[in-house]
């Protein structure tokens, strides 16, 4: 990873965007920004979708899904990875490609998925 | 019997024995006759007629008979050998012997018919009173009925063992006895017994199921036969009872009666619809539930095809279930195990039932009864019920990551002693803003107590409380009351620890208030120490601030102030107003 990775973070609870922010930290990753809800999602979005690498999405945004955050990025090229507490009921079936971690999670998951995000940059480099 | 017996018998059936002894008879007669023959000369057969008459009495016709033409022969066998042949002169004692010869006859069957009279009179005897014998047996010998006699006056005059057996008393006990005897004490003061005997005697008899008692006191329910008899003369003589215990009988239809009316009681007040049809499913019963739950009411229910209660799409294939059914030889079994059934009520709302089908045979009609059960509410709450699981276990792993992110936040900035201390000490806030939201169902929790809660740890520290707390009710949505309650444990714990808490006399003002705007955007909270120790800005900032800074900006989309006064530290939170955060 030559450069940090910049990655958004949409959750709802603020402990929890908290814990993401530090553990990216650790990993050497730049927080692109946090959001709790999808309209702030897509202004981030938005705002970095040059420079954005990754996205951890919780799906249940107090009710709000995330999925219309999830479209975006797609079409954006842009890689994420689902952040849900209820890993067996919470995903729409058509998303059942999206790699997902189960909260709590460890420090190990949120690496991995760092490193798919890091591995995908460099896809569109190379070609 | 043994030796005249078997003599007798053999005398009636062999003939050869009674015409032997007409032969000795009449020789006998012959004998006597030759002895007086002077004597009787001028009567030469008078001495045949006594032993005619011994043998037609002795051996019957038959013999009688022989011994007339035996003893004509005899008596003329003289004349033809003499003569050779028939002289006129003979015409007199030709003339004799035919005399003899039809008086013989006659006498025989006079005596005949003498003994034929006696025979019969003396069977017809014999046999009156065998019937007579074998009625008397038979009204004693019935054990079923009581049957006895009373007098004109209404006393007992005959007893049988069936009476014996079913009122108690013996023959020799009742004999005489007036019948008021058998009846119960209220029936016999209200003068029943003789009005009974009366009409008996009006119209010929009386009848009536009534109780009567026993010997012993205790009562039966009898079904009781009076018969007036009369003699001849159209006197009456007294009357015949015949009593037939029906106690059993009785009690057995009570019971029919009684577990009829329980039964119809069960069915009607049952919560379940209860539907009974016929062969050819159309409804013979339903009960009260069933009129609520289809909302046909009874009279209109009686006679629908049972297909009313149907959806139209699953009428087919129910009677083809229901006629399946019957060739099972099942009495009873529930319905719909492939899936869950379907109603429909009259409005034509449809609703999700379950029940059970159970067929009878009744004086050869089929009917098949159904019980049913509306489980809307059943269905909506186990839905329900799904739903709160799943929202549970997303609860609770969202919260294992919260208390995942309070203990690394603590190990990052808390120094190791007091690392436990510290994480328990959050995570107790974090567990009094769950009881705080469970008492309101997680609809949300008041500002005023998600605050009060943040001091709840040091009340109690000194004898007046050294803290206010002020401002409008505002209302709280559950993340947003789970963070703002860790917010003020910290801004708490912080001040216990260097602020107002800190001394014996600092005192903190929380106070909050809306925008004065028509339509309040925006909330302020002031949370003012004053009286504590001298302040500073920390130097690297900690988990209280940075959770502060980060909550209210990133969740409640506000901003924070600090300002380290030295009067006291002041922190200002600007929460703009939504659907989360209102006023109440």
């Amino acid at each position: 990873m030559n450069h940090r990775l910049s990655i958004l973070i949409v959750d709802d609870e603020t402990m929890i965007v908290m814990l993401l922010e530090d553990m990216l930290a650790d990993l050497g990753c730049s927080v692109a920004g946090s959001a709790g809800s999808v309209a702030q999602s897509l202004a981030i979005i938005e705002r970095t979708k040059q420079t954005l690498d990754g996205a951890f999405l919780d799906i249940n945004l107090r009710g709000e899904l995330v999925y219309p955050v999830a479209d975006a990025l797609k079409a954006r090229g842009i890689p994420f990875v689902f952040v849900t507490g209820n890993a067996l009921h919470g995903i729409d079936p058509d998303y059942a490609g999206v790699p997902a971690l189960s909260k709590p999670f460890g420090a190990r998951a949120i690496e991995q998925a760092v490193r798919l995000f890091a591995e995908r940059r460099r896809v569109p480099a190379t070609a | 019997m043994s030796l005249a017996g078997t003599g007798a018998r053999l005398w009636k059936t062999h003939w050869a024995l009674r015409y032997g002894a007409a032969i000795i008879v009449v020789a006998a007669a012959a004998g006597s006759r030759h002895l007086l023959q002077e004597q009787l000369a001028a009567l030469p057969y008078a001495i045949f007629y006594p032993a005619i008459l011994v043998v037609a009495v002795v051996a019957g016709v038959g013999p009688a008979l022989f011994a007339v033409v035996s003893a004509a022969l005899y008596t003329h066998y003289p004349i033809i050998v003499r003569a050779g042949s028939f002289a006129a002169e003979n015409a007199s004692d030709i003339i004799r012997l035919l005399g003899f010869v039809s008086l013989g006859t006659i006498s025989t069957l006079v005596v005949a018919l003498l003994r034929i009279g006696r025979e019969r009179r003396i069977l017809t005897e014999r046999a009156l009173q065998d019937s007579e014998e074998r009625f008397h047996q038979l009204v004693d010998g019935v054990q079923d009925y009581a049957i006895f006699m009373l007098d004109r006056h209404g006393r007992v005059a005959s007893w049988n063992t069936g009476a014996q057996r079913i009122e108690g008393w013996s023959e020799t006990e009742i004999l005489g006895q007036d019948v008021s005897r058998v009846f119960p004490g209220e029936a016999r003061d209200s003068g029943r017994p003789l009005r009974q005997l009366e009409i008996a005697a009006a119209q010929g008899s009386f009848r009536e199921e009534a109780e009567r008692v026993r010997k012993d006191g205790s009562r039966f329910w009898a079904d009781v036969a009076i018969t007036a008899l009369h003699d001849e003369k159209g006197e009456l003589r007294g009357y015949a009872q015949v009593i037939r215990d029906i106690s059993e009988r009785k009690r057995a239809s009570r019971d029919m009666a009684e577990s009829r009316s329980r039964l119809a009681s069960v069915v009607e007040s049952a919560m379940d619809a209860i539907i009974t049809v016929d062969a050819a499913q159309r409804i013979v019963l339903c009960n009260k539930a069933a009129v609520a739950m289809f909302g046909w009411t009874e009279s209109e229910a009686i006679g629908l095809p049972i297909g009313e209660f149907i959806p139209q799409r699953f009428r087919a294939a129910h009677a083809r279930h229901v006629t399946g059914f019957a060739t099972t030889g099942f009495t009873n079994r529930p319905m719909g195990n492939s899936g869950s059934l379907v109603g429909l009520r009259r409005n034509g709302e449809e609703f999700p039932v379950e029940g059970s089908i159970s067929q009878a045979d009744v004086d050869g009609r089929k009917l098949f009864t159904v019980i049913l059960r509306d489980i809307t509410a059943r269905k909506r709450a186990e839905e329900h019920q799904a739903l709160l699981l799943r929202e549970l276990a997303h609860r609770v792993k969202n919260t294992l990551a919260v208390v995942q992110s309070i203990a690394a936040q603590t190990r990052r900035f808390a120094p190791p002693a007091q690392f436990y201390d510290t994480l328990t000490g959050r995570l107790s806030a974090l567990g009094t803003a769950h009881d705080l939201l469970t008492r309101s169902d997680w609809e949300g929790a008041a500002l005023h107590e998600v605050v009060r809660l943040g001091f709840a740890p040091y009340e109690g520290l000194s004898p007046e409380q050294r803290w206010t707390i002020d401002g409008p009710d505002i209302w709280l949505a559950p993340n947003e009351a789970v963070t703002l309650s860790l917010v003020f444990h910290e801004l708490a714990t912080n001040a216990a620890k260097f602020g107002a808490l800190s001394n014996a006399c600092g005192r903190i003002a929380v106070r909050w208030s809306l925008d004065a705007g028509e339509n309040p955007l925006e909330l302020c909270i002031d949370w003012r120490e004053s009286g504590g120790p001298k302040v500073a800005a920390p130097a690297g900032g900690g988990f209280g601030s940075k959770l502060l800074d980060r909550a209210v900006a990133h969740e409640l989309g506000g901003e924070t102030e600090v300002d380290y006064a030295e009067a006291g530290v002041a922190y200002r939170l600007r929460l703009p107003l939504s659907a989360k955060v209102k006023v109440q």
